[in-house]
């Protein structure tokens, strides 16, 4: 026996159903998938969407991860069918030597990007203090930032960074890979001009900071076209080999 | 009875899973609120219909307002710079609790009163078999 049949007013159940089917309706409406994740986190507060998205796995990336995977695979595949056949062997090899090539700076490089202006705060007089400076680090924050938002290259004022690259100080000037830059700071990154101008302009982020004593020490912007050039300095290795295993 | 609610809630969520549907952005954070609003308006449509008060017009007027108010105040929480939308939450779900509590409070009293009545009902059935029984017995040694 149904305990539940004993409501003996019965006109509610039919509005109530028809309400509650309204409801589930709205509730899937309002569900959070994967096409409406991101553009939800946007209206989230700056510092709670900035934990957000360091806590949630990027499905996109995962599965542009695995695509990866799967195309590098297949490249081996023929790059070792090439070499069986010999004949084709140096073509193949060479597009695959392109690519390490330009995946470690010693090849120019072009694509949407942007483009980020350092200078010391104009207006801070003779005798300038210490924020309306910029300095060594914070010349790594940016770079650092935008490599960390998807940049696939990077150059400072015509240098391009490496895997190998240093930014310090020497007294007065910055040293980037040993040779002198000096302000204004023209950093061009090529990469998603959409996600590095976000990331970089991002409240609580590396603008934020540098912005402080000054709005015009920063200036950014969205470059449908920039250019960063090939990597100049000495490649090479004197103390390190790689192991045969490794090589092989 | 209680059931259909629940039934009707489950069809209209896999309509909208069949459409596809998502609600991207800021509107979307305000159909969640609103969601917790539908929600309290239905739970305080089953507890009338429980305290014998349901009236037809009120319920939907209650519903349809309160979705409009619960997906406004959000809105003019984003346009001032203040969470307004958690006031509709924590409002919302104290007014679900309570809806919810008086709810299991009608459902226990009828689960009770239905145990008592079969329990009735098997002493009813075990005093006329023990009547019957007598009978017999009386009957079977006159044979």
């Amino acid at each position: 026996m149904n305990p539940f049949v004993k409501i003996h007013n019965e006109k509610w159940v039919v509005p109530v159903s028809a309400l509650s089917a309204v409801l589930g309706f709205m509730m899937v409406a309002a569900w959070l998938t994967d096409q409406t994740r991101n553009s939800r986190y946007a209206t989230l507060a700056p510092d709670q969407r900035r934990r957000e998205f360091e806590n949630t796995v990027d499905i996109e990336k995962y599965v542009q991860l695995q695509s990866e995977v799967d195309r590098l695979r297949k490249r081996t595949t023929s790059l070792e069918k090439a070499l069986s056949e010999n004949g084709k062997g140096s073509a193949a090899l060479n597009t695959q030597l392109q690519d390490y090539k330009a995946y470690a700076g010693l090849t120019e490089l072009e694509g949407e990007g942007v483009q980020v202006t350092l200078r010391d705060n104009p207006t801070a007089g003779p005798m300038p203090a210490e924020p309306d400076l910029i300095h060594d680090f914070d010349l790594l924050k940016v770079t650092n930032e935008l490599f960390s938002a998807g940049a696939e290259g990077i150059s400072i004022n015509g240098q391009r960074l490496t895997t190998n690259s240093s930014i310090r100080c020497a007294g007065p000037t910055i040293l980037v890979d040993g040779v002198k830059v000096a302000a204004p700071f023209i950093i061009s990154a090529v990469g998603d001009s959409k996600v590095l101008y976000s990331a970089f302009t991002m409240a609580g982020g590396v603008m934020s900071e540098l912005v402080q004593s000054s709005p015009e020490m920063v200036k950014i912007e969205k470059v449908r076209k920039v250019k960063v050039p090939a990597f100049l300095g000495a490649t090479g290795f004197k103390k390190g080999t790689v192991p045969k295993a490794a090589a092989q | 009875m209680i059931l259909i609610p629940v039934f009707a809630l489950i069809i209209g969520a896999i309509i909208a899973k069949m459409l596809n549907l998502g609600v991207p952005g800021v509107l979307g954070t305000y159909l969640a609120i609103a969601c917790i609003a539908g929600l309290d308006t239905v739970l305080g449509g089953i507890r009338s219909a429980y305290e014998r008060k349901f009236q037809t017009d009120i319920f939907v007027t209650g519903f349809v307002a309160n979705v409009f108010i619960a997906f406004f105040i959000a809105w003019l929480g984003d346009k001032i710079g203040t969470n307004l939308y958690t006031v509709v939450a924590l409002v919302m779900g104290m007014r679900i609790f309570s809806n919810l509590s008086v709810i299991r409070r009608y459902l226990l009293q009828e689960f009770k009163d239905a145990m008592t009545k079969r329990q009735e009902r098997a002493a009813e059935r075990a005093a006329e078999l023990s009547e019957t029984g007598q009978t017999i017995s009386t009957e079977v040694p006159e044979v």
